[in-house]
């Protein structure tokens, strides 16, 4: 029972990182630090800083974010992170189809 | 700002390398999360306000961040001191074969590619002679190695290390994109050619060098700036302006070409004469000699033509800079003919360069102009023999010229302009054909030429053709030196006067090489030997001199030392030698040729117009004359005429001083710039001069290689003026081409003075016989029947020189067969005759030529048969005589011996 609900929250936990950082971002743009700060604190995430770079990278890559520096008085470069049109797209794609899919879930079961 | 140590850093960045497969596997750019992980470890201890961060620090910000980091703790060796730990290489570990050769791949394609295809066009030149020169100057040679150079530093730091490039690299890369970018633009048109060849041939790498180090550069900074942005880094902006600025340069190098030869055309084909010579002045001031010069090679460069006007319709109007065209503009703007410097070979020298650059195809072959230099000809040794009599009058020449072909594969004729000594004639002419001796056939000049051109041209075969190129010169051309180091020796024999200086003092001039296709050897040496049965009064300082039995002078002259080493010798004659003879056995009826000096001293003459060069080589002219007026006595009617880019009416005296000219002349000075057309003020000269009986037009200038106008204007003036008397004086500075006295030369008016010496002592000595205040000293030349063999006999080289001077009258009576017959008898090179040497007897026969017989040609030991003719023609002449007075007066005797004796 334990090993199998383990799995199945990290297969969750999975499946909506993506999600909760495209909508993190589409409120407005976050430099890297900040964001993965932000993130590491919602709660039952149990997200690591060291697993949300590497798939920052990957979002950047599908071309959903994009990045850009900007000088910072107090220390180096922050690397800013924002989302690009394709990533807005695919975030509002997303939520609709998560809507969907609570409110089937929802549904199974159910007395008809 | 916390300061970490060197083993924190590389204990951080060996944690993180060691995940870098599993970042690229879950689909991220490794470089990127390592470098943002590193970014966000450094963030965390500046949070943690530590002073110094140590290796302990790290591992525990690294728990928290994410405690898998540390899952598989590789770390340093423990022996390593903090100040030994060094970052490892971005790709120093687990480097597959793949990677390997990758590397390999792309230091060949954006290292070796442009710095080889530098290095071997700086060698070969091969771009600068077919396509377009890429290096004109050693700062374009900076500019592009700069592309190789950015690429290997770039592909070091890439290699070496995760780190962001240094910020000055980004400017410097730009600086080599612009670069490569621009010459890729250049080469663009031969592309897909070169694409072409490697697909189809597996050459043509090298064309396309600039593209390829351009794409490797767009390629690398794309990595830079990955890298940049991995580590957080901002490259410096506006680094465009380094591509920018390196584009101006080159375009600034590239100005000074395109506005020449935008210059040149309009100094070739501008309707309007006033553009034209605004042209001219322009490429003066500003024009690069060296396109110039280009153009006279016929090297112009295609992509020029359209990059200078991009919309003219080439079909509708061909370009014109043709090499021809582009000579007498090299003319006007430097003063000098374009075949007396060598090819233009840049600014640089090396190995092999020679080759591509000259010509490699002669269109010249065969031709009666001496033309551009040809790659790899040279003459290799050149043997002067002299043998000279001041008593009588004469001097013989053999020059033995051997040329070397170090081409690889081209045959070469081998051309040169010889300037003869004053009233010279080449009387011999023999071409060695494997290792033998062969004399040439004298004939008129259109057969010999004819019979050259068939056999050179046509056949390939070994000849080698002499025939006139103006007053006392010659034009020899021999075909074909073979290639490879082969040779082809020639000999030329010319008979010439001694110039009378005085009735005691006669000079002689040495022949010499004035317009040549060849270089001369580095090692080329002449070697001379003079002999004289009288004393020379001048003998060289440097040369070796002995009178033991008859005076000889020996000397070896370096060709560095040039043509002043071949001073003018004086020579000692008797005075009393007047009257010399000699036999003409090759007419019918045999004859004496006997010699005269005299004296003639001049009264004062009619108009003395006097025209000087004002171009680059009239200088020297100018202050030689102004020198004489200032100094001589003379009076009577002058005018002066300078020709630069106008006329300029110099000085006019009107039955007075010459002397009052020289201050005229002081406000005329012409600048002595550049090249000129010398007809429009020859005209007005001899406008002028003519207009009283007796007048002269003296012509002092340099060389004349092209002419810039139609000769024929002066030539219907000596041709039609002999009624007023007036005739040319022709005085050339300097010893080059002179076309115009090809033009003029069979004209009665017109006269080429000899150079004996300084230019001041040639003007005066002119001068002064003119204004009847020295006299002239000269020779004369008389053929008789009557058998007078009084007084010394001599040489039968006086017998060439009447021939040589007859075959002129008989030119000038437009007795041409005549003419002709009589130097094919004496066998003599003059304007209607020539000397061809062929290799068989069947292309003589084919020709209609006989080779002469060796027996008959001069020697320089005294001709074999000399005496012996002298004693049987002698013989032969007095029997003839004692027959004719037999037949006319009385009864001979049977054996026709008359009663009297003989005087």
């Amino acid at each position: 029972m334990s090993d199998f609900f383990d799995n199945w929250v990290v297969q969750v936990r999975k499946g909506v990182l993506e999600l909760c950082i495209l909508r993190t971002l589409a409120m407005r743009e976050r430099y890297g630090y900040e964001l993965v700060k932000e993130l590491s604190q919602v709660p039952g995430m149990g997200l690591t800083e060291g697993t949300l770079y590497p798939l920052m990278s990957r979002l950047r890559l599908a071309g959903l974010v994009s990045t850009r520096l900007e000088e910072s008085t107090s220390g180096p470069a922050r690397k800013y992170y924002s989302l690009t049109p394709e990533g807005l797209r695919t975030l509002k794609t997303m939520n609709v189809f998560l809507e969907t899919l609570q409110r089937s879930t929802q549904q199974v079961g159910e007395p008809t | 700002m916390n300061q970490w140590t060197p083993s924190a850093r590389a204990v951080l960045q060996h944690y993180l390398d060691q995940h870098r497969t599993r970042f690229a596997a879950d689909g991220a750019e490794a470089e990127e999360v390592i470098a943002d992980l590193r970014d966000h470890v450094e963030r965390e201890a500046a949070s943690l306000n530590l002073s110094v961060v140590t290796e302990s620090d790290v591992r525990r910000i690294l728990a928290q961040v994410d405690p898998s980091l540390l899952e598989k703790p590789a770390l340093p060796p423990p022996s390593a001191t903090p100040s030994q730990a060094q970052p490892p290489s971005a790709s120093a570990e687990g480097r597959s074969g793949k990677n390997w050769l990758w590397l390999i791949i792309r230091t060949f394609l954006g290292v070796l590619l442009p710095l080889g295809t530098l290095i071997f066009e700086c060698v070969g030149r091969p771009s600068a002679s077919e396509l377009l020169d890429p290096i004109p100057t050693p700062f374009h040679i900076l500019l592009i190695a700069l592309v190789p150079i950015t690429n290997a530093l770039g592909l070091w730091y890439l290699e070496r290390s995760a780190q962001p490039l240094p910020r000055w690299f980004a400017w410097m890369l730009s600086a080599s994109l612009g670069i490569s970018g621009a010459y890729a633009v250049a080469y663009a048109p031969i592309t897909p050619l070169a694409v072409f060849g490697i697909l189809f041939y597996g050459v043509g790498l090298i064309p396309l060098a600039p593209l390829i180090a351009w794409i490797f550069g767009l390629r690398l900074r794309s990595a830079c700036r990955k890298r940049a942005r991995a580590n957080s880094v901002i490259g410096p902006r506006h680094t465009w302006t380094a591509a920018a600025g390196s584009l101006l340069i080159l375009a600034a190098l590239a100005l000074p070409e395109f506005f020449t030869l935008r210059a040149l055309r309009e100094a070739i084909d501008s309707e309007e004469p006033a553009d034209r010579r605004s042209a001219i002045r322009w490429l003066r001031k500003w024009g690069t000699e060296e396109t110039v010069l280009r153009a006279c090679y016929g090297t112009r460069r295609q992509m020029w033509d359209n990059a200078l006007d991009p919309f003219e319709n080439r079909k509708a109007r061909p370009f014109t800079v043709t090499a021809e065209a582009a000579r007498s503009v090299y003319f006007q703007v430097t003063g000098r003919a374009f075949n007396e410097v060598r090819p233009p070979l840049g600014s640089l020298r090396g190995v092999g360069r020679q080759i591509f650059e000259d010509f490699e195809w002669d269109p010249s072959v065969g031709g009666e102009a001496v033309a551009g230099h040809v790659s790899g000809l040279s003459l290799q040794s050149s043997r002067l023999d002299v043998t000279s009599n001041a008593d009588d009058g004469w001097g013989y020449t053999e020059w033995i010229l051997e040329f070397r072909n170090d081409h690889e594969s081209r045959q070469r004729e081998a051309r040169a302009e010889i300037q003869l000594p004053p009233g010279g004639v080449v009387s011999r002419l023999t071409l060695w054909v494997y290792g033998e001796e062969r004399e040439a056939a004298f004939a008129g000049r259109g057969e010999v030429r004819a019979a050259y051109q068939e056999v050179a041209v046509a056949q390939r075969r070994d000849p080698v053709l002499v025939t006139t190129s103006g007053p006392d010169r010659v034009l020899m051309q021999c075909f074909p030196v073979p290639p490879k180091g082969g040779t082809m020796k020639v000999r030329l024999g010319i008979t010439a006067p001694l110039t009378p200086l005085g009735a005691q003092e006669v000079a002689f001039v040495w022949p010499r090489i004035v317009e040549r296709n060849f270089a001369f050897a580095e090692t080329l040496k002449h070697l001379v030997w003079l002999e004289s049965p009288q004393k020379i009064l001048n003998p060289p300082s440097s040369w070796g001199w002995s009178n033991t039995g008859t005076n000889s002078l020996t000397a070896t002259i370096p060709v560095s030392w040039g043509p002043h080493a071949f001073p003018t010798l004086k020579l000692q004659r008797k005075a009393e030698a007047t009257s010399p003879w000699s036999i003409d056995d090759r007419s019918t009826p045999h004859a004496t040729v006997r010699q005269a000096i005299s004296s003639v001293t001049n009264p004062s003459r009619g108009r003395l117009a006097v025209v000087v060069d004002g171009g680059r080589d009239g200088r020297d002219g100018w202050e030689a004359l102004r020198k004489y007026l200032a100094s001589t006595p003379a009076r009577g009617d002058l005018r002066l005429w300078a020709y630069e880019d106008g006329i300029r009416d110099a000085a006019t005296i009107n039955e007075g001083p010459f002397k009052a000219a020289v201050e005229q002349m002081e406000r005329h000075t012409p600048k002595f710039e550049g090249g000129h057309d010398p007809l429009p003020a020859l005209e007005a000269a001899w406008g002028w001069a003519s207009q009283q009986a007796g007048g002269t037009v003296l012509w002092i200038h340099g060389n004349v290689p092209v002419l810039l106008g139609d000769p024929q204007s002066i030539s219907q003036r000596l041709q039609r003026g002999e009624a007023t008397g007036a005739r040319l004086v022709d005085l050339q500075i300097t010893a080059g081409p002179h076309v115009a006295a090809k033009e003029w030369s069979a004209q009665t008016l017109y006269e080429s003075l000899p150079r004996l010496g300084t230019l001041d002592d040639d003007l005066k000595r002119f001068l002064d016989t003119w204004t009847g205040l020295a006299p002239e000293w000269q020779w004369r030349r008389e053929r008789s029947e009557n058998g007078n063999t009084n007084g010394p006999s001599a040489s039968r080289h006086l017998v060439r020189l009447w021939a040589r001077d007859q075959i002129n009258q008989l030119r000038r009576q437009r007795k041409t067969t005549e003419a002709v017959a009589l130097a094919g008898r004496w066998q003599l090179v003059t304007p209607v005759s020539g000397a061809v040497v062929l290799e068989t007897k069947a292309q003589y026969k084919a020709a209609g030529l006989t080779p002469v017989d060796p027996l008959t040609t001069p020697a320089i030991v005294p001709e074999p048969e000399t005496w012996a003719l002298m004693i049987v023609g002698t013989g032969a002449l007095v029997l003839w005589q004692r027959r004719q007075k037999c037949r006319h007066s009385r009864p001979c005797s049977p054996t026709g011996a008359t009663p009297r004796v003989a005087r």
